[in-house]
Order: structure tokens, then sequence, then C-alpha cells
């Protein structure tokens, strides 16, 4: 364990990093051959988290509805009773009646709801959170409100300057700002995947110093 | 009697007030549309010229990114979007990188009754759902049959000939993101083999698409039920999206209304010395 520990998982991140970076780069048959291989891993790896996710979830509804945890345990138990049931289904036949309605009228409404209830909780912010309580957030919220009325064709009906204003600030005005987060990202990961390639990141798999 | 000013009972609000505000400003549009105008702007028409500029027989990968909770947004402009592709002759792959893909390809053979009339696995393939983000998109690049050993109706994808034919990046016309998941189709397919890459964003995500579009990464962009409003209006198929801008209009403008409201107190306390 610990030369899997030490050696084992110091060195794969280095030969993964090394193969893709310099496949991206470089056009070499072999190593082609290998990156190829690294990506399906990949695929595979996050097809695998799927079901580490489904597993995830069991355990921690599980304990909930175990210990009947106050105020929760009947929610655990509602997403167990569905996960189940829906997962049967699935697994009997993915294009059949059943599982197509549930998909269909259950899972569809349920999620196009919780998007569209969002709009009622946008406007409550709006009244109560949206202060200009100084002239750092009043000049935020008229930002946003010129925004607001370039998106929307009222705000030309009501000014045409607003849409050049907006465009001016979608544009030219936070360009800038983004492109700078990019960049500082980029750097980063750049930053990250020397780490990675010298062996000095050790993070992701739970190592310390 | 209260002594509360007017201000102090802006302040407190019942919050059901503009709840039903909300629902008032959204239903009454859709009953009695204004039909308000809709100026189209560049980043869109951008990418409807570039939809018009795909020749007959070429192949345009569609990432559908949305969950159905989405289709409001941009429902309307992958709609368009596959009509206007249709109208050029192209041949469309259409692959997705979330959970509920299939339901989103169901709704869209309703929109677009004319898909059911192409023939499948010639003219059109639906792959279905993949995983592996950055990794997944670098590996179709290289051998799609990698990544779909069949399509979405478990068809082995030998069997498709247009797949044959388009098993690689170097394939494709062009790259189509629908809501989200542009950063790996610029990275891995319009960096490294210059395959044009555009979409649609959801309205939150117009300003992160931005430095793409302004850098050249995206030569077009449709963003949110607005976007897909002028993408209607250019192809000149009015839908679900030009119906919604009213509401659109009308909403934003209450949000605005509400905002002015609710400051108003914090103008009245200033102007009366309070802090």
């Amino acid at each position: 364990m610990s030369f899997i520990k030490s050696t084992a998982f110091k060195y794969i991140p280095v030969i993964v990093f090394a193969v893709i970076i310099a496949d991206y780069f470089f056009t070499i048959a072999s190593l082609g051959s290998m990156a190829e291989i690294l990506r399906q891993f990949a695929v595979v790896i996050s097809n695998i988290a799927l079901g580490l996710g489904v597993i995830s979830l069991l355990r921690i509804h599980g304990k909930n509805v175990q210990r009947r945890l106050e105020g929760r345990w009947q929610y655990s138990a509602v997403t167990i009773v569905t996960f189940v049931t829906v997962f049967i289904l699935g697994t009997i036949n993915a294009n059949g009646d059943q599982y197509q309605w549930a998909f269909n009228h259950v899972y569809t409404t349920l999620q196009q709801t919780m998007y569209a209830s969002t709009g009622f909780f946008i406007v409550s912010s709006a009244y109560r959170a949206f202060r200009a309580r100084n002239i750092d957030a009043a000049l935020l919220l008229i930002a946003g409100c010129i925004v607001v009325f370039t998106n929307a064709p009222i705000g030309e009906v009501i000014w045409s300057g607003f849409p050049v204003i907006g465009d001016w600030l979608l544009g030219p005005g936070q360009l800038p700002g983004y492109r700078t987060l990019m960049l500082i990202a980029g750097f980063g990961t750049i930053v990250y995947a020397y780490r990675v390639i010298t062996g000095n990141e050790r993070g992701f798999f739970g190592g310390g110093e | 009697m209260s002594d509360q000013t007017i201000f102090d009972r802006l302040d407190k609000l019942d919050r059901r007030v503009y709840y039903w505000l909300i629902v008032i400003v959204i239903t009454w549009p859709l009953i009695s549309p204004i039909g308000l105008p809709i100026t189209v702007k560049p980043s869109s028409r951008a990418l409807y010229d570039g939809l018009t500029s795909v020749q007959e027989g070429d192949v345009v990968l569609i990432d559908i990114f949305m969950s159905v909770s989405t289709w409001p947004e941009c429902m309307g402009g992958l709609v368009v979007e596959t009509n206007t592709l249709i109208d050029q002759g192209a041949k469309l792959v259409y692959v997705g990188n979330s959970v509920d893909v299939s339901r989103s390809w169901e709704r869209m053979k309703e929109l677009v009754p004319r898909l059911e009339t192409l023939e499948y696995g010639t003219d059109v393939v639906f792959l279905g759902y993949y995983t592996g983000e950055d990794a997944a998109a670098a590996q179709m690049a290289v051998d799609m049959s990698s990544i779909f050993p069949a399509d979405h109706y478990g068809t082995p994808i030998e069997e498709l000939p247009l797949m044959s034919e388009a098993n690689s990046a170097r394939d494709y016309a062009m790259v189509l993101f629908t809501a989200e998941g542009e950063v790996k189709w610029i990275q891995q397919w319009g960096e490294p083999y210059g395959i044009p890459v555009a979409g649609m964003g959801i309205a939150m995500k117009g300003s992160a698409l931005a430095p793409y579009l302004a850098s050249g990464d995206i030569f077009g962009l449709a963003v949110g039920v607005r976007g897909a409003a002028e993408l209607e209006a250019l192809a000149e198929m009015p839908g679900a999206a030009t119906k919604t801008m009213d509401a659109i209009s009308s909403t934003h403008l209450l949000f605005v209304i509400l905002i002015i409201l609710a400051n108003l107190p914090i103008i009245y306390d200033k102007i009366k010395g309070g802090t």
C-alpha cells in the first residue's frame, strides 16, 4: 500500500499528463494511440462516477431513514423509493411506457417547475436584497437594470439608448475583467499541471505532504 | 390610524403581492400578445449566417447540453437551427451531455416534424448521452465510434452510413452547442482542428460566452429566449420564443420597477438625513 501511495500514485498522473499534453501539441502515432486509450479510460471512469454517485445517494438517504432524522427522513424515503422504482422500470425496458411516462410526466414537469419557480425568488430578491445602500451598490444596480432593459424589447421602446449602453456593458465594459479572470485561471491550470507533472501535486488522491 | 409612512409600508411589502404581480405580468402578455419589435443582435445574425453558409451534404454536430428545464430558453433556437440546417441539406449528428437528452430529442422531433422525413442513419443520427466532458470531446475528435459504439437506440455505429463518413472532427463542417459545454468544443475541436464552433447559451451565460465571441473562438451566439426569438425572426419561423418575448418584456419591467420601489425608502431616508 505504501508503494502505491508513495510511488505509483505519484507517477501515474505524471505519465498521463505528459502523454495527453504531448499528444495535443505533436502528431506522433504511438503517442496518439496511448492518448486515445487514456481518454477512453477517462470516459469509463466518469461513467463509473455515475455509479458511485448512486451508491453515495443511497448511502446518505439510507442513513437518514435508518436514523429517522427529523424533518428529513420522509424526503429521503421518497428519494429511495423513487430511485428504486425508476431504476427497475428502466432496467426492465428503458423504452417501455411506464419508464417513459415517469420521465415525461414526472421528471420533466418537476424539472420545469423547479426552474420556473426561480423567477419568483429572483423577483423576491430584487425587492428585498437589491438595495443601493452605498455608491458601489448603486452603480451595480444601475448597470444591472440597463442590462435587463437591453435584453427585453421593452427597454428599446422606453429609450433607444438602453441597448447601446447595455451592449457596451456586456462587451467592452465586462470583457477586460472576464478575460483577466480567464487568463488567471489558465495560468493557474498551467501551474497546477506543472506541479502534477513534477509529482508535487498529490491532493487529488487524498495525499498530504 | 397607523403612523407608518408609505415608504415604511413599501419596505415591509408582503412577498405575496409581488408573487401575484409576476403571475399577472407573465400570463397577460401570453393571453394578449403586444408584439413588441425584436432587434437582431450581430452575434445572433452571425450564428444564422453561419447556419445558412452550410453546404449540402456537410455534416454538423449538435451537442444538446440543455436539460428539460432549459427548454423555454434554448429549444426555440435549436428548432430554428435544425430547420435551417435541413433547408441547407446538411446531415445532422446529435449528441448530448445532459442525462435527459433523449427527452429533449423526442421533444425536438415533435417540434420539427421534418426530422422524421429524413432518412435515419443517412441524413440524421441521434447518438445519445455521453459523459467525460473534455476527454470525451477529444476522443470524439479522433474516433466517434470509441465513445459511441452504438446510437441511442442501440444500433451499432457501423450500421449507420452517416457515421462511417463522419467518424472524426475533420469530417464535420461545424459544431453547435446548446445551453452550455462550449469550452470543450472550442478547446478540443475548434482550436486543434479548426472546426467552426457556435451555439446558444442560457441568458445567464451571456457574459461568460462574450469573451469567446470577441476572440473569434465561436463565430456566432444566441443568448437566452431573446437569442432564440432573434433566430426565429431571422429564419422567419415565429415560434415559442417570439411568443414569450412580450412576457420577458413585462417581467423585466416589473423587475426594474420593484427595484426602484424597494430603493425609495432608502432614498427617502437619505433625504431626511438618515444614514
